[in-house]
């Protein structure tokens, strides 16, 4: 079996900064990601087919990808970028198991991060299974490197900045927002804007969304939920009604929209599935999107060489991303069982020197409390005892028992 | 027919013909399969096993496989990361769909 000195798994903002971060140190780099082009869901890029003639239409994310894309480029002679790869398991000994081009593999990893981000948070409603219902993320992964309108007139229903942004871009390429539709009240937008004072770019985002939506005319009804989506066979319309402090809809609020489709986002849950195989401990945290590989300062989990980096670690955005994937490759090999090192330590000492970070938004961003960092739901749950006994790690360690012995 | 592409920013790749349930439905060259069916107004992509309901695209990214189809011969293939290429058959996939030549 193949052994890879440095394993990554996800080409995003954290994955793309890890392989710099350790490339730029002299380390050979296996990258593993589902799509064809490293970008992951914020920096996606167009497929081979498509060329790009106005950047400016495609936002300021697209513009940021750009540069972090060209960065890695320049590393690629030293990492090997799997496409198309699908992780299926993580076993013991450090083995990776993993789907490519029909065929199952597997390698060896001397170091593993796990760099494999985060996912619209699905909730469910009566109706919620109808063709015509998308997930907030994956309406705009349509607009944006796909450019196809998710349909016709459209709602935007959910929580958090991500529907003014979607709505921003069906506007912009032309299609019909109907209404947006926020749970949360004014209180949730100030806390979010207190959250993110002093990042000047995210609310410079904000603000160009908000005026944009403003110029379309769209109406944008606070404290307001979807509770049905009804139609026959497809999304024909939509029931949405006030809501109290707890989200409870109103009684003899409702009122129905005519829209052939719906765009739900309640913000992001942090992919964790694979930390599960590896056996990390896990932790329940809802401001930082749910279950999280529990981690330390240099993004090292419970698991020995096993690190994580951007939001499967806790839902904070790409720039905090970026920051941990540079942090989780940073001096990496000098961390591990020196035992096991072949490669002399002096080139990976250089690792740092890149590394000018602003690690001090990493860690404001991922460590102080209160809503409003990423694009977590803001309804504050509180995990039960119960909950935290059956730890995924737990569960995950139980099924990995189980499939073992059969 | 329906069209729902977005001609602002970008410039296509070549256009062919896509057959989709014995029809034929327009593709460029870098779309999913997904997007070229949205973009013909397609909406049901699958029906579940037992109660046979309609399902589409949802979350678009590949995680939640709701858009399952049968893609030249090879059911669960996922419509919204797989792309078009010219001439490819795509079926709505019935229940667990069944390989070609499966009886």
């Amino acid at each position: 079996m193949r052994e890879s000195e440095l394993l990554i798994l996800g080409g995003g903002p954290a994955g793309m900064a890890a392989a710099i971060e350790a490339a730029k140190a002299g380390a050979r780099v296996t990258m593993l990601d589902e799509d064809a082009r490293p970008g992951g869901q914020i920096y996606r890029q167009f497929n081979a087919g498509f060329r790009v003639v106005d950047a400016d239409v495609l936002g300021h994310d697209y513009e940021r990808g750009q540069e972090l894309l060209k960065e890695f480029a320049t590393v690629a002679g030293q990492v090997e970028y799997l496409d198309e790869a699908l992780v299926w398991g993580i076993a013991p000994e450090n083995e990776l198991d993993f789907l490519r081009q029909g065929e199952s593999r597997s390698l060896r990893y001397r170091q593993l991060i796990i760099a494999v981000g985060a996912y619209d948070r699905p909730v469910p409603f009566p109706g919620w299974t109808l063709p015509g219902v998308f997930t907030a993320g994956g309406a705009q992964r349509l607009i944006k490197t796909q450019r196809v309108l998710p349909g016709e007139r459209m709602l935007l229903a959910g929580t958090g900045p991500l529907q003014l942004a979607v709505a921003n871009q069906i506007v912009e390429a032309g299609g019909t927002v109907a209404a947006i539709v926020e749970a949360g009240n004014i209180d949730t937008w100030m806390s979010l804007a207190r959250g993110a004072w002093g990042q000047w770019a995210l609310i410079a985002d904000a603000w160009r969304y908000w005026s944009g939506i403003r110029k379309a005319g769209i109406p944008l009804w606070r404290e307001h939920i979807l509770v049905e989506v009804r139609g026959d066979g497809r999304v024909e319309e939509a029931v949405v009604a006030r809501v109290d402090q707890e989200w409870r809809p109103v009684p003899g609020t409702a009122r129905t929209l005519l829209v052939d489709t719906v765009c739900v986002g309640y913000g992001f849950v942090p992919s964790v599935e694979l930390t599960r195989l590896g056996g990390c401990e896990h932790r329940y945290d809802p401001l930082l999107g749910g279950w999280l590989p529990v981690r330390g300062e240099q993004m090292e989990t419970t698991t020995p060489n096993l690190y994580v980096a951007g939001d499967c670690g806790g839902v904070a955005g790409s720039f905090v991303a970026i920051e941990e994937g540079r942090i989780a490759a940073w001096r990496l090999p000098e961390r591990s069982d020196t035992s096991r090192r072949t490669r002399p330590g002096a080139a990976w000492s250089r690792a740092g020197s890149g590394w000018q970070g602003s690690c001090g938004c990493a860690r404001r961003w991922t460590r102080s409390p209160g809503p409003g960092r990423g694009c977590t739901s803001w309804r504050k749950t509180t995990p039960s005892s119960a909950d935290a006994r059956r730890s995924p790690s737990a569960k995950s360690r139980r099924l990995w028992r189980r499939t073992s012995a059969t | 027919m329906e069209n729902r592409r977005v001609a602002k920013g970008v410039v296509r790749g070549g256009q062919f013909e896509i057959e989709v349930d014995g029809r034929k439905v327009l593709a460029h060259e870098g779309e999913t399969i997904g997007s070229a069916l949205v973009a013909a107004g397609v909406r049901t992509f699958r029906q579940t096993p037992k109660q046979h309901h309609p399902r589409g695209m949802y979350c678009g990214i590949g995680l939640c496989y709701e858009c399952a189809m049968i893609v030249n011969g090879v059911p669960n293939t996922r419509a919204c990361q797989t792309l078009a290429t010219p001439g490819c058959r795509v079926e709505t996939q019935e229940g667990l769909g069944r390989w070609e030549g499966e009886q």
